[in-house]
């Protein structure tokens, strides 16, 4: 299992470590100040003990000659106390001898210490004894060696004197020495402390700035490529870790948003451009069947007279109607729709063309070729329609015989190329130049009582169809006659 | 910057350290100076606790010599000496109470050099009492109170110094003698040394002892004795001395009276000032007592006896004579 360095763990280690370095600086100092005592207590140790000893060497003494005086039993109870007590001291004092004149001393103070019982337990016996003279004897003595411990007791006293003079300046010295290794080690514990938490806090402090200035660039809505760099494992590294993936996931999001708005607007547009057609194709329709009755009124009819001419056997008139028919059934399917199959848009022609050879018997003569399979290409619905009833109404019409039509189609760098011309009386660059700017202007040439608007409704609709401006051309023939040419997208149908 | 405090965290974690080390070790440093550890008891151990009771080594330099040679052979017979000393020429209550006190402290032996005094007899037989082998050094005193004496062969030494006085007399002459009455010598020295030196002196038909004298007062006797010379016999070629002090004051007269070199002196014991003055050419040669040797064999004299093992009772560390000549050379003392 990884162990994660928390915060918490390393706001923890910033804190104990400082706290225990100056801990084990002000433990090592009262360890030293303790010692210290402790050494001059033992330095001094020697000095009370033996002066203890000698006070108890005097009150031994006092209560023997207070005994000797008026035999008082108290007196002698505090002898005998004193007596146990020094002879206690002489286990202490009667050790090993070394090489050391303290331990001497301490030997002769134990030998003068048992003379000194002896002689006052033999005073005693000899007072009890009524023994003057053995009494005095021994009494002397026993001061005699009171004395005498008095003076070793002293000897001691100067010798350790001497010792702990010696012992105090090299003491001192040592002390003044740790005192400033004291004060050096505390300084630089503080120090080493004091960069510690420096250190660390800008160690953890850091990365959390860092992510502060990213989130802010982000609310602000800059989304660079920097990455926040990943320091470590606590939590902080972590956050990180997950804000890296939080901005390159929103930036991801972003820019599916951005992409399907963009795709919205496209689509938004095509609609636009398909409505507009459609609103354009329903007015050229309206206006072609303006000045009719009710289409499915006619349409209705026509069924009839259709029925009626099979009935009758007229087979010219049959195929009169059929075509009528299915010239109107083109004309009103679907007006919501736009765009259709240029097989479909060439077959209405053909029956338009038939109704008018029908109307004007061996004045027309249409040709329609094609270079490549109409059956799959978009077409814009009611484009060549126009352009028909255009050439034959404004070209042809004082034509009485071998007025020409022409419709041909290729393609060309993935282009539709359609041309309609006819031999008729041509087209005036005045007027070409009014229909393109009604084009362009979107003025409705029906408003201003001027033919030419079933060209102008064309030409937008073949636009808003590409997208494109240059998609109408209309050019003079010599000798005479006019060429529409038409150059859209090729599109396939799906 | 992140370098830099890298560094300086490391810097002062390593200043810590080794400043709480030293601190470590300074402290263990005074400890150790101040309780310093006791030496191992099974290799220091003391079998022999001898007392020591000789004139101050402070002023006396053979004395100081003869107690580190006692020292020197103390060690490998694990015997502790303790030092008990007396100022020369003072009197003899401080003498018996350093006795006394060795005598209550009861140690294994006592060397002793102690003027021959009858005070002291108490204490000495006490000591005898108890069973305490003493050994005299260089003082004589009774031969009761002593179970063995190291020193120099008074006779011996009055042969030297005749002997001596001959060398420098090639062509004959007077002598006077001047012996002491210091307190650390007694009679029986005196006259053993005056034997000595008559004895070597006959075989010299050309020198006479001409003035044989002593001062109770020993402090003015040398300066005495050569006013004695100059005055009374101012025919005496050489001055024999028996003690060191009396035969400085001596030489210092001489320097005062402006006769250095009449009468030439022989002196005795090797100290700075008489080495100065040899180097002076006021004294021609000194009877050399030998300390450390002196200071050994009382030693080793004290350890047998506490050994209850045999000793030679009488035991000369002998002497020797030195010249100026044997002074070029050596290190001043």
């Amino acid at each position: 299992m990884k162990i994660i360095k928390t915060i918490r763990y390393k706001l923890f280690s910033l804190a104990i470590v400082p706290v225990f370095l100056i801990a084990l600086a002000a433990f090592f100092t009262t360890y030293t100040v303790a010692s210290a005592i402790a050494n001059m207590d033992a330095l001094f140790s020697k000095n009370y003990y033996i002066q203890e000893l000698l006070s108890e060497t005097a009150a031994a003494e006092t209560n023997l000659s207070m005994y000797m005086s008026s035999k008082n039993s108290e007196n002698l109870r505090s002898y005998m106390y004193y007596s146990r007590i020094l002879g206690e001291r002489i286990r202490d004092l009667d050790h090993t001898v070394y090489i050391d004149e303290s331990t001497l001393i301490e030997r002769n103070i134990a030998s003068l210490l048992k003379d000194f019982i002896v002689a006052g337990d033999a005073a005693v016996q000899a007072k009890r004894g009524r023994n003057t003279r053995e009494y005095d004897f021994h009494h002397n003595r026993f001061k005699a060696l009171g004395a005498q411990i008095q003076e070793r007791s002293n000897a001691l006293r100067l010798f350790l004197l001497d010792d702990q003079v010696n012992t105090m300046a090299v003491f001192s010295s040592g002390m003044s020495r740790v005192r400033w290794f004291n004060l050096a080690t505390i300084g630089s514990a503080f120090l080493f402390g004091f960069i510690l938490i420096f250190y660390y806090t800008k160690k953890i402090s850091t990365p959390i700035f860092r992510l502060g200035q990213e989130a802010n660039k982000i609310a602000q809505g800059i989304f660079d490529d920097s990455v926040l760099p990943l320091e470590g494992d606590d939590e902080v590294s972590i956050t990180s870790h997950a804000f890296n993936i939080m901005k390159g996931s929103i930036q991801e999001s972003i820019n599916q948003i951005r992409n399907k708005a963009n795709i919205e607007n496209a689509l938004l547009q095509e609609r636009m451009k398909n409505l507009e057609m459609s609103g354009l194709l329903q007015k050229s329709e309206l206006e072609a069947l303006q000045a009719r009755i009710n289409p499915h009124f006619l349409f209705n009819s026509l069924n009839t007279g259709l029925q009626l001419a099979v009935v009758e056997d007229a087979d010219k008139t049959r195929q009169f109607l059929e075509q009528l028919a299915l010239l109107m059934r083109y004309s009103f399917r679907g007006t919501e729709q736009s765009v259709t199959i240029l097989t479909e848009e060439l077959e209405y022609i053909r029956s338009y063309m038939y109704l008018m050879t029908i109307r004007f018997p061996g004045v027309f003569s249409i040709d329609i070729s094609m270079d490549f399979d109409t059956e799959k290409v978009l077409f814009p619905k009611m484009i060549i329609q126009p352009l028909v009833e255009n050439a034959i109404s404004h070209g042809l019409y004082q034509k009485t015989e071998n007025a020409c039509l022409k419709i041909n189609g290729f393609i060309e760098e993935n282009r539709i190329i359609l041309c309609v011309e006819d031999n008729g009386i041509g087209i005036t660059e005045e007027r070409k130049a009014e229909i393109f700017d009604a084009a362009d202007k979107k003025k409705d040439l029906i408003s201003t009582g001027t033919h030419g608007h079933g060209l102008v409704n064309v030409i937008w609709r073949l636009r808003l169809f590409s997208g494109e401006s240059d998609v109408f051309f209309i050019e003079s023939i010599e000798p005479s006659g006019t060429r529409i040419r038409i150059c859209i997208p090729y599109q396939e149908a799906s | 910057m992140k370098k830099f405090l890298h560094i300086c965290l490391l810097f002062s974690g390593f200043l810590f350290a080794v400043l709480t080390v030293y601190s470590i070790l300074a402290l263990a440093d005074v400890e150790r100076s101040v309780n310093p550890s006791k030496p191992r008891t099974d290799r220091m151990r003391i079998v022999f606790h001898f007392a020591v009771l000789i004139p101050s080594p402070g002023q006396d330099l053979f004395f100081l010599r003869a107690y580190n040679g006692m020292k020197e052979a103390a060690e490998p017979e694990r015997a502790v000496l303790q030092l008990f000393e007396y100022e020369p020429g003072k009197n003899n209550d401080s003498i018996e109470s350093l006795l006394e006190l060795i005598l209550n402290t009861n140690p294994d032996g006592v060397i002793v050099s102690i003027p021959n005094d009858d005070s002291y007899e108490d204490v000495l037989n006490q000591l005898k009492e108890k069973d305490i082998p003493i050994v005299n050094l260089e003082y004589n005193v009774s031969s009761s109170y002593r179970d063995a004496f190291v020193g120099t062969n008074e006779f011996d030494a009055g042969r030297l110094s005749a002997l001596t006085a001959a060398g420098l007399l090639p062509q004959g002459g007077k002598i006077g003698v001047l012996l002491s009455e210091s307190p650390e010598r007694n009679t029986a020295q005196n006259t053993n040394y005056l034997q000595g030196f008559q004895q070597a002196i006959r075989d010299f038909p050309s020198i006479q002892v001409d003035l044989v004298s002593s001062y109770k007062n020993t402090s003015i006797a040398g300066e005495e004795f050569v006013r004695e010379i100059l005055i009374d016999h101012h025919d005496i070629k050489l001055a024999v001395f028996t003690n060191a002090g009396e035969a400085l004051g001596a030489a210092q007269a001489l320097i005062e009276y402006g006769r250095v070199g009449t009468p030439l002196i022989i002196s005795v014991d090797d100290s700075p000032e008489i080495r100065r003055f040899m180097e002076m050419g006021i004294i021609s040669a000194s009877i050399v007592r030998n300390p450390e040797s002196a200071g050994q064999s009382a030693l080793n004299a004290l350890v047998s006896l506490s050994k209850k093992e045999r000793t030679n009772a009488y035991i000369n560390t002998g002497s020797s004579v030195l010249f100026p000549d044997d002074l070029k050379g050596l290190h001043p003392e």
